[in-house]
């Protein structure tokens, strides 16, 4: 494993979500590169590799993206639903974590291709707890599968540059 | 004397005079050519003195010419008839004249010039006076007689037609004359004719006689009477004795009596006009008795062919009687009455075959008067003495007596006798017969009981009819008083029947208004109120084809010029047998419910458009409810929960720097964030139920109430407490929704009995006939007071200060909301400190699987 590859991609528009996120993920010593992104279109660009992101390549998918729901610009729902219809990049876990837990947000992720959907508690300790939960799983415990260089590169070299 | 000639012999003389007419034409020519050519054969014949003048000659041609002309029996036009009938009567007339001139020249000694006309005189013989073209006397007279004779030929006197055939036999006799002088004084100057001549005036004159063989003379000769052949076989011997013996005599005479050659000739000619005359008289006499003769013969035979008719028509009309009399006896076998013939005195003596048949007798049993062993002896009296009146009195003779049969039963017959008369009226046959009545005499018995019966029948009918009557009456009243038009018609669509309200409707008809016509008399239209009825939709029509139908119709017509909504059902009207005889049509006014059904109609619309504005502000209102609990489930917790991470992280990081008072308000802030994490939750939830769409489903209870025990172990966790679920049965409900209720409902439960030591805590379910399960939640807990049961399920309302009991006060709200969703009812029974109940249903669905379902559902 690369110490350049990217851990998370938290995708939040609130700087106190950002901070109680960073602050639990960074006390809990699970993920070292994270990067965060403020709204739908900035998480595209970065998944994507355009836009202020046109440095990355394909090659190197973040391990996790943590996604909220209700982002200015482009919705949660929408992000998912580019990167899970991108064979490029469906392969990389996405977990909802958002603060409603609206049964038809619940289905239409799972439809999108959630890989799991996560309701903040108010409480934070719950938090906390949640959160580590579910980097342990996603960074450590879970086995991603060796990213295979990209099939077509001519494609790929198109649209990232 | 008269009697038809022989046609064969006709023919053959019409022959001769032909051939005869013939000959004068010939001679004629040759005696003409002689003279001019001083041929002494051609006009002497012999070397006799005498020569044959021109004048003569050309007489002869003429007589020819005219005798063949007049020849009979030719089929010529008519045109040419008349031509040859004048030439030949011209030639006749020109001959007449010549001999008349002629003999006038002799007679008076005139000189006429007729002897020169076809003979030049020479001067030497003229001074002499000698004309050597003058005819003889004989001849001019002979021409004069057969000229006059042709010119007569056809003429019919009273007697026959005898002129001409008396000049030819005239002329015969001339020319007779003229041989016995041309014999016996040639050089006779002036009167002896020369030979060819006197031969050609015989056989002209014969000929003359020919062509007309069936008439006066001609017929004395040809008839087929015995006379007739006597003449026919003696007159040629006649006329040779004649020659001879006038010959001889007149030699005698001339030399020895010293008389002249005329009276010679003359005597001659009397003795065989004598000999002819009296063979003639005999002849007459035959032919007569012979004809005689042949009358009788016919009229024998003639009797003959009629009493030979007669003897035919007499045999045919005997057969004629026996077949007929064989028919009428084989009729009368026939008949099915006996029947039988007596004499006149009354004795039978034949009977037809049925009498045999009848009583078991032949005939030689029944002859004759035997025919009283079959009557009954005490009516025979009677009989004999009427049938021996009616013979007396030979009149017809009718009785009814019994008979008896072959079976010794006796049966009553009706006879009649009557008498066959001959032609004078007396009696010569009794023809009679025996009529079997006995079951005609039933018949009138049972036709008298028929009758009684139909009397009686009458009676009845005519009772019927005066109810029939009173009941028409009370129909017809009904039928003028009903609200409804009723029309009845025949099979030909006359109206039967046509009541008050029909006319109102529609006016009035002539009963012989064809079904055709009614649309356009009545103002018929179809719904659309412009389009005029068809006429084969008209229930009327369609009744009359068996069908029955209903259908509106617009009526607009002079009576109701406003125009008029009338339903109209037709039926057939069958009679007995089920056959179509007519129809039935019932017409009813709807125009005021077409009105109502429009005003109500307008009102639904109306209705309708409200609903739907209703609905389409409670949806407006729904969404935005829906977009504000989207927001309240995003934005209210995400500033609780910041709250609460950075209090806890300020206790975390700087706890050991505060004040303890610090750090004591900071976890009061810590359980307000929770506090009010769940209060949002719960809000949400509830409000939730709102929106959420009922989606009923059969479901097991128990297997519900047993999950959401397990979800509530960490409430009961060190707790004692006992379960009590009772089966419950499987219903029609939302899961999601109801799962909440018994959710609320048993962590309520759960949180009031934690005072108990050993909480109880049951689920039940009771279930009354016909009524809706009630289910009920039980515990043993700290209960309530029923003064404030009204309060228990509104929203954030309380029952228990907060630092006894947490809670939000929504739970129970949000029970009620799901129960009223599913159209059921929730309510609360409780006292303080002795538990509380909780009850509720789930509306009319709910009861979906059977019982044992239940069980199986409980048993999990």
């Amino acid at each position: 494993m690369n110490s350049k590859d990217l851990d998370i991609l938290l995708v939040e528009d609130s700087q106190d979500d950002v901070d109680l996120a960073l602050h639990t993920l960074k006390r809990e010593k699970l993920a070292n590169n994270i990067q965060v992104v403020r709204d739908g279109e900035e998480a595209l660009d970065f998944i994507f590799c355009r836009g202020a992101f046109t440095h990355r390549t394909f090659e190197h998918p973040p391990k996790l993206v943590l996604l909220d729901l209700k982002l200015p610009k482009v919705d949660g729902m929408e992000v998912l639903k580019q990167i899970k219809a991108d064979l490029r990049t469906r392969i990389i876990p996405v977990v909802v974590m958002t603060s409603s837990k609206e049964e038809r947000d619940l289905v239409a992720s799972y439809h999108l291709g959630a890989n799991s959907y996560i309701q903040k508690p108010v409480d934070f300790d719950q938090f906390r707890e949640t959160v580590k939960t579910v980097g342990l799983y996603w960074l450590v415990i879970n086995q991603p599968p060796v990213v295979e260089p990209a099939p077509r590169k001519a494609d790929l070299a198109h649209d990232c540059h | 004397m008269n009697g038809p000639s022989d046609p064969r012999l006709v023919q053959r003389l019409s022959v001769f005079a032909s051939s005869a007419a013939g000959f004068a034409v010939v001679a004629g020519l040759a005696a003409l050519a002689g003279w001019k050519y001083h041929l002494s054969a051609l006009d002497t014949w012999v070397a006799a003195p005498v020569r044959i003048v021109p004048n003569a000659a050309a007489c002869l041609v003429l007589l020819g010419v005219s005798l063949g002309l007049q020849k009979r029996g030719d089929n010529r036009s008519f045109a040419s008839i008349w031509i040859t009938k004048f030439t030949a009567k011209a030639a006749a007339v020109i001959v007449c004249l010549v001999g008349l001139l002629s003999l006038a020249e002799h007679v008076f000694g005139w000189d006429l010039g007729i002897d020169r006309l076809l003979v030049v005189v020479s001067p030497a013989e003229a001074i002499a006076g000698v004309r050597p073209g003058l005819m003889a006397m004989i001849a001019a007279l002979n021409f004069l007689v057969l000229g006059s004779a042709l010119l007569l030929l056809d003429w019919k006197t009273r007697h026959g037609h005898w002129p001409a055939q008396f000049l030819s036999f005239a002329a015969a006799i001339g020319a007779i004359f003229g041989l016995f002088a041309l014999v016996l004084q040639p050089r006779a100057s002036g009167i002896t004719m020369a030979l060819p001549a006197t031969a050609t005036f015989f056989i002209l004159a014969c000929g003359l006689v020919c062509s007309r063989a069936n008439w006066a003379i001609g017929g004395l000769l040809t008839n087929p009477n015995a006379g007739a052949r006597l003449l026919r076989s003696v007159i040629p011997a006649a006329l040779l004795v004649l020659g001879l013996v006038g010959w001889s005599v007149s030699k005698a005479l001339l030399t020895e009596a010293h008389i002249t050659w005329v009276e010679a000739s003359l005597l001659a000619i009397l003795c065989g006009a004598l000999l002819v005359g009296f063979v003639t008289w005999i002849a007459f006499i035959v032919d007569r008795s012979d004809a005689l003769n042949a009358r009788l013969e016919q009229r024998v035979a003639e009797r003959t062919v009629a009493l030979q008719s007669e003897v035919s028509e007499r045999t045919l009309a005997e057969e004629a009687l026996r077949e007929s009399e064989k028919r009428f006896q084989d009729m009368a076998n026939g008949i099915p009455q006996l029947a039988w013939m007596a004499e006149a005195d009354g004795s039978i003596f034949w009977y037809n075959q049925r009498w045999y048949e009848y009583t078991g007798t032949t005939l030689e049993q029944m002859q004759g008067w035997a025919w009283q062993s079959v009557h009954d002896p005490a009516v025979l009296p009677s009989v004999l003495e009427g049938w021996k009146g009616a013979i007396t009195a030979g009149k017809p003779f009718d009785m009814e007596f019994p008979l008896r049969g072959a079976d010794g039963c006796f049966r009553m017959f009706l006879t009649r006798v009557m008498p066959v008369k001959d032609s004078a009226g007396l009696v010569m046959r009794w023809f009679g017969t025996n009529t079997d009545i006995s079951e005609r005499k039933q018949t009138e018995e049972r036709q008298a009981a028929q009758v009684e019966e139909l009397a009686r029948q009458a009676e009845e009918l005519a009772r019927s009819r005066f109810a029939l009557e009173a009941q028409t009456q009370t129909l017809q009243s009904v039928l003028g008083s009903m609200g409804e038009g009723l029309i009845a018609i025949d099979k030909q669509g006359r109206f039967l029947l046509w009541n008050a309200a029909a006319e109102k409707m529609l006016g009035k008809a002539e009963a012989s208004l064809a079904t055709e016509e009614w649309p356009e008399r009545f103002g018929l239209y179809l719904p659309d109120t412009v389009t005029p009825f068809p006429v084969a939709q008209l229930p009327v029509v369609r009744a009359l084809n068996g069908e029955a139908s209903a259908s509106e119709m617009f009526v607009r017509n002079r009576a109701l010029p406003e125009g008029a909504w009338i339903e109209v059902s037709g039926g057939p009207r069958t009679d007995n047998d089920g056959v179509t005889c007519g129809g039935v049509v019932a017409l009813r006014n709807i125009t005021q419910r077409k009105a109502d059904e429009r005003k109500i109609r307008e009102l639904n619309d109306e209705l309708e458009h409200r609903v739907g504005e209703r609905t389409a502000q409670l949806e407006a209102a729904n969404k935005e409810l829906e977009a504000f609990s989207y927001s309240v489930s995003h934005d209210l917790r995400a500033p609780l929960r910041h709250i609460s991470g950075f209090s806890q992280m300020l206790v975390e990081e700087f706890g050991s720097t505060l004040d303890p008072i610090a750090q004591r308000y900071l976890s009061r802030i810590q359980v307000g964030t929770q506090k009010m994490g769940l209060l949002v939750d719960e809000l949400l939830r509830l409000a939730r139920v709102g929106r959420h769409a009922l989606r009923r489903q059969p479901t097991s209870l128990n297997a519900m109430v047993a999950e959401v025990i397990v979800m509530l172990e960490p409430e009961s966790a060190g707790r004692q407490v006992e379960w009590v679920i009772a089966d419950l049965p499987a219903v029609e409900c939302d899961p999601v929704l109801v799962k909440q209720i018994f959710q609320n409902l048993l962590a309520n439960a759960l949180k009031f009995t934690r005072p108990r030591a050993r909480a109880v805590i049951e689920v039940r379910y009771q279930q009354k006939a016909d009524e809706q399960p009630v289910f009920v939640v039980r515990d043993n807990g700290i209960g309530f007071d029923m003064k404030y049961v009204d309060k228990l399920f509104g929203v954030f309302q309380r029952l228990h200060r907060a630092e006894e009991f947490e809670g939000t006060g929504i739970g129970l709200a949000t029970v009620q909301r799901i129960v009223q969703k599913h159209g059921g009812r929730a309510w609360a029974e409780g006292k303080p400190d002795q538990g509380a109940a909780f009850y509720f249903t789930l509306g009319v669905n709910q009861q979906a699987e059977s019982k044992s379902n239940g069980a199986t559902a409980g048993g999990q």
